[in-house]
């Protein structure tokens, strides 16, 4: 079988077996993964309560009349028949790294969860389809639940390269049109994950979110981010060369660092407020940090929120 | 192209600078200085390298790079170019740190620029600190009748008139001792005006060196830190004011650190005859007595107890002139000469071409009565002691008119005291020692000493009865037993010899051991003497003359080989002295070249030790011709030598005058001043400094004596039948003009500034402050820079979100770690 190094962002070249890998972080994570907002066509028992006036005496457990006489409510727990759309962004900022050691760039951490995420939703039964896109769409699966259609996605994201060199022709974001393209493409509800760095206009990520969100698909956004792009920790003058074209800047980082680390700061929470908005929820990734544990954290919250919003409901 | 220019026109200054060298120099070491200012180019040399050797990096969030380049490029251009000047400044300031910057230019420089004016051209305050030469030839007449002094007098006027009135001014009259007119205060014009119209000439040299070290506070006084100061010296810089042979001391140098030093130039040579000397030969006279006068039966009759004599004695004197004048003319100068009466004898010198001084020697016939005055020799031996008379001589000169144009140094005084005799003590053992010849030591003294029968007799101590009381009167003591001088009994002798007597030590005749004695009497007078052994007999020794006798014998000096030729010493101990040649007065012509007679002196007296007994025994001396004039001239040419001695005071004006005890304190001194005693209070010199106060002198003291004020005029003091006499210091009427470089080298403290008598200004420096402040302040400055270039690259670079944590932070920190330990300890 072949390897892939997408499932251990610490320890990702040495390791061998990628479902082994990936079964472990699901294992760390199903616990988050049974409720979905969206309401499907099976329903499965969950617990009971005691009437009250007003409830609907249809869900009345009656076994439970005749044995106790008592009047007990039945609760059920939707379950979704969700389909998963992964969005990973393959452009060309998603090939810088700055770690020699092993070269982990932004694009295989962003496989690396996209794998996860695919994974999981097969263990579910959920259909998944992965789309991978820079300006446009540039490779799109089908949607399906079969576990084979796993491994197809793990071949196809294991077979894009991304040239980390500076090219004549840089391949930059454009998600307004991807998020288009894509939502034309889904004839139901769906989960989007959008998997990107989202270093492009604010109001393109707006305008996407607004059109799935109008349409009513629940969006995941994953912003993935190199630690060097956080911390900027340069300190000797250098040439800063843009992969995505945007040209040369000779500059002494530590002078500029400050204003620089603003400037991204002032994006990153225009896009968390702009996801919040849309009650999208938003995870910021750090390449440098393992994958699993913060996947598996941000997953059980996400859980949680909405074990409470169907409870309010 | 245009940093580079700056640096090259910079270094151009500072070489001019170097080059012109003195006042014009910019640093004390031009080298460091080019160095510092090549050293500029190290800083601008690596940023550019470092602009050179850049790395590349490719980077995803360019966008973001880009925003805040944008926003905050020209902030970053500045930060890097302030940045880079103050790198280059610190090498730069540090360069003429080290290169010791001339704090005159830089001064001169500021006031041009700020001010744009080349002199005092700031609004703001002054120190101007004037020193006025009131010396001796400041009373040198000018051709237009005027004296010196005022001439002196109208520069400072003319520059009172340039002064401001929110200066500040002090004023010093600089003759010895220094004074002080007016004190470092705010300008008053009307008081400067009135004090110096009301400043006289005094009669002494130029005591700049004590203005100069009294000055140095005042430009030191953090008052004037910031001030330009300058010192005027109006001054004819004669080399009479100013003695070039000492230096102006570290007072003139330190004073040139801080205040600008400017000078009149010297005063052309003025032509000046002078009386240099007017020594009595004898200063205490013994009259002759002619048998059969009244005089002489007058005489008898005080030695039988009477209370008055008298007595002729001829008094002779030598006195010196001096000529500073053209030696090429042929000139007169009249000479004369008063008696106590006022009776003058004249005589007239010529003088001949290239000659500068000449002596004449003057006779005055002197007839005095000579009183016993009770009291004036208290404790003195029973059988009474004649009394003294002291009289005042003078002596004047005069030439024609324009050849003399100092008269205050054509007159001086000296004091001649008559007595009937010296008084003589021999301290002596009774009736012991009786020789062969019948005679002991002390009888040949006496005989000696009193030959004939008019002449008073000497008295006679036993050694034990040697005592301060009993020597008191006495002039001359011989102790022919110094092996029975206890030690109380010796002290009293040194006290003698220190207030003026002549002790005179013998060996014991009559006793043959060794002098074990001497060791004592050595150790106490303060000669390295020492004898070994016993006296020395094995061959007798023919004394012979080796050079001129004693300077005390100089009477004797024609017949003095024929007057040793018959003396034989037989027996002697051999002297081992360690001291100068000086300290040997008679030395034998035996191979070892022992001294026979060795003198110290010690305060104002003088004691001899003889290595040879005045007895037939040892050597026959006492009986040949030698032995009388020996005795008598020794002690007639000595006594009265001492500055205190026996109440012949002799001094120069300027200095506080010590007396000795007979002078009653509170006594006023009559004469040219009117001057009251005081009472001694310190072990001051007898020609101890007064300090220059306003009022005109202070106090010095003595040891047990007593002192008058400062005797500031010429002339002769008297005050309860004592006098003393106050002549001028003839070096300091020294008339020639001083060479301006022997002035400069007598200065020491750098190139000199000269003011234009005709039109005075005040100089064009300021000094604002010493060289050594002015680097000190610019190293200062570089570590000022030093730690601003730290903050600011810190704060340029942003060092505090690099991920370690500042200083500040670890600081806050801390403190929050301490609040909140204390918080919990407080809870618990």
């Amino acid at each position: 079988m072949e390897i892939h190094p997408y499932l251990n962002p610490s320890h990702l070249a040495s390791v061998k077996g990628l479902q082994l890998r990936a079964r472990l972080i699901v294992e760390g994570v199903m616990a988050g993964m049974h409720r979905s907002p969206h309401q499907g066509f099976s329903v499965e028992f969950a617990q009971h309560r005691q009437y009250a006036a007003g409830d609907d005496i249809r869900h009345l457990d009656w076994k439970v009349f005749g044995r106790t006489d008592k009047l007990y409510l039945k609760q059920y727990q939707q379950e979704t028949s969700l389909d998963l759309v992964m969005l990973v962004d393959v452009s060309s900022s998603m090939g810088f790294t700055s770690q020699s050691k092993p070269p982990w760039c932004k694009f295989d951490y962003a496989a690396s969860l996209a794998v996860a995420m695919a994974y999981l939703a097969l263990q579910q039964q959920d259909r998944v389809g992965l789309i991978l896109f820079d300006e446009h769409l540039q490779s799109v699966t089908r949607q399906s639940s079969s576990q084979d259609h796993w491994r197809a996605m793990v071949e196809m994201l294991s077979g894009v390269e991304i040239d980390r060199a500076v090219t004549e022709e840089p391949a930059p974001t454009n998600l307004g049109r991807v998020f288009e393209e894509t939502l034309a493409r889904l004839t139901q509800r769906s989960l989007i994950v959008l998997i990107s760095d989202l270093f492009d206009d604010p109001d393109q990520l707006e305008r996407a979110l607004a059109q799935a969100a109008h349409r009513r698909h629940d969006v995941i956004v994953f912003q993935v981010l190199d630690p060097a792009e956080i911390t900027f920790p340069y300190r000797q003058l250098a040439d800063f060369v843009g992969l995505e074209g945007e040209g040369k800047v000779t500059l002494d980082p530590s002078a500029l660092r400050r204003a620089y680390l603003k400037s991204l700061n002032k994006h990153l929470e225009k896009v968390r407020v702009m996801t919040r908005r849309f009650h999208f929820d938003y995870l910021k990734l750090n390449t440098g940090e393992p994958l699993g544990p913060t996947l598996s954290h941000f997953l059980a919250q996400r859980g949680a929120s909405l074990a409470k919003q169907t409870i309010r409901r | 192209m245009e940093l580079f220019s700056g640096i090259l026109s910079i270094l151009s200054i500072v070489m001019a600078g170097q080059a012109a060298g003195g006042a014009g120099a910019l640093f004390a070491s031009g080298g460091i200085a080019v160095a510092g200012i090549l050293a500029v180019t190290i800083p601008i040399a690596i940023h550019l390298l470092s602009r050179l050797r850049r790395q590349k990096q490719v980077w995803a969030a360019m966008r973001f790079i880009r925003e805040a380049y944008r926003k905050h490029r020209k902030r970053l251009q500045i930060e890097q170019w302030l940045l880079l000047l103050v790198r280059c400044l610190i090498v730069l300031l540090l360069g003429f740190a080290l290169a010791q910057p001339q704090s005159h230019w830089i001064t001169q420089k500021f006031h041009a620029l700020f001010s744009g004016n080349s002199g005092f051209g700031m609004s703001g305050q002054r120190l101007v600190c004037l020193i006025l030469d009131d010396t001796l030839t400041s009373q040198t007449q000018t051709r237009d009748g005027h004296m010196r002094l005022d001439q002196l007098k109208q520069q400072v006027r003319m520059v009172l008139e340039q002064l401001n009135p929110s200066d500040h001014l002090t004023l010093w009259a600089s003759a010895f001792p220094a004074k002080q007119l007016i004190a470092s205060g705010p300008l008053d014009k009307t008081q400067v005006q009135r004090i110096i119209d009301q400043l006289k000439p005094r009669h002494t040299r130029s005591d700049l060196e004590q203005v100069f070290e009294k000055l140095l506070p005042v430009a030191q006084d953090p008052q004037y830190q910031y001030w330009p100061r300058t010192a005027m010296v109006f001054s004819d810089l004669s080399r009479g004011s100013i003695q070039t042979h000492t230096s102006a001391g570290q007072g003139a140098h330190d004073l040139s650190e801080y205040v600008t030093l400017s000078f009149t130039e010297p005063m052309p040579s003025a032509p000046n005859h002078q009386l240099v000397g007017f020594e009595p030969q004898r200063r205490v006279i013994t009259p002759v007595v002619i048998p059969g006068s009244s005089a002489s039966s007058s005489l008898q009759g005080q030695v039988q107890g009477s209370d008055l004599s008298s007595g002729i004695a001829t008094v002779r004197f030598d006195v010196t002139l001096r000529r500073l004048s053209n030696l090429e003319l042929v000139e007169k100068t009249h000479l004369a000469v008063h008696d106590p009466q006022g009776k003058p004898i004249r005589y007239v010198h010529e003088w001949s071409v290239g000659q500068a001084q000449g002596t004449v020697h003057v006779e005055l016939p002197w007839e005095e009565k000579v009183e016993n005055v009770p009291g004036a020799l208290p404790g003195a031996l029973p059988g009474a002691y004649p009394g003294a008379g002291e009289r005042a001589f003078e002596a004047t000169i005069q030439t024609d008119v324009g050849h003399d144009l100092l008269a205050k140094d054509n007159r001086r005084w000296a004091l001649v005291q008559m007595r009937q005799a010296l008084r003589r003590v021999i301290v002596d053992t009774a009736g012991l020692g009786v020789l062969q010849s019948g005679y002991r030591q002390a009888d040949w003294l006496r005989f000696a000493l009193s030959p004939d029968a008019l002449s008073l007799p000497v008295d006679r101590l036993s050694p034990q009865a040697v005592t301060a009381q009993a020597l008191s009167g006495a002039d001359v003591c011989f102790v022919l037993r110094p092996d029975l001088i206890q030690t109380p009994q010796l002290e009293a002798l040194y006290r003698f010899v220190e207030q003026g007597g002549m002790l005179w030590v013998m060996p014991p005749a009559n006793i043959f051991e060794e002098a074990t004695w001497l060791s004592v009497w050595a150790r106490r007078f303060s000669i390295d003497l020492k004898v070994r052994g016993l006296p020395v007999t094995q061959t007798s020794w023919p004394v012979q003359a080796m050079g001129r006798p004693p300077q005390l014998l100089e009477k004797l000096g024609a017949d003095w080989k024929h007057l040793l030729k018959p003396i034989v010493v037989k027996q002697w101990h051999r002297f081992q002295l360690r001291q100068p040649e000086d300290a040997v007065w008679l030395r034998l012509a035996d191979p070892d070249g022992s001294p026979l007679l060795i003198a110290q002196q010690t305060g104002d007296g003088m004691v001899l030790f003889s290595a040879c007994a005045f007895d037939p025994s040892w050597t026959n001396l006492p009986a040949k011709p030698l032995f009388v004039p020996l005795l008598h001239e020794s002690m007639a040419s000595f006594v009265g030598r001492g500055k205190t001695q026996r109440h012949l005071h002799s001094f120069a004006p300027g200095f506080v005058a010590k007396l000795n005890k007979s002078w009653k304190t509170g006594s006023p001194l009559q004469g040219p001043a009117h001057v009251k005693l005081i009472a001694s209070g310190s072990s001051e010199d007898v020609s101890g400094r007064a300090s220059g106060g306003a009022s005109g002198g202070a106090s010095g003291g003595g040891g047990g004596g007593q002192t008058a004020r400062v005797l500031d005029r010429p002339g002769v003091y008297h005050s309860q039948g004592h006098q003393l006499f106050v002549n001028v210091d003839p070096a300091a009427g020294d008339t020639r003009s001083l060479d301006k470089n022997a002035f400069s080298n007598w200065l020491g403290a750098g190139p000199l500034q000269w003011i234009d008598a005709a039109k005075p200004t005040l100089p064009q420096a300021a000094e604002v402050d010493g060289r050594a402040d002015l680097a000190q302040w610019l190293l200062q400055m570089v570590l000022g820079l030093l730690i601003f270039e730290t903050l600011l690259a810190r704060w340029f670079s942003h060092a505090k979100a690099s991920g370690k944590r500042s200083w500040g932070m670890h600081l806050k920190q801390g403190l929050k770690r301490i609040v909140v330990a204390d918080s919990q300890e407080t809870q618990s």
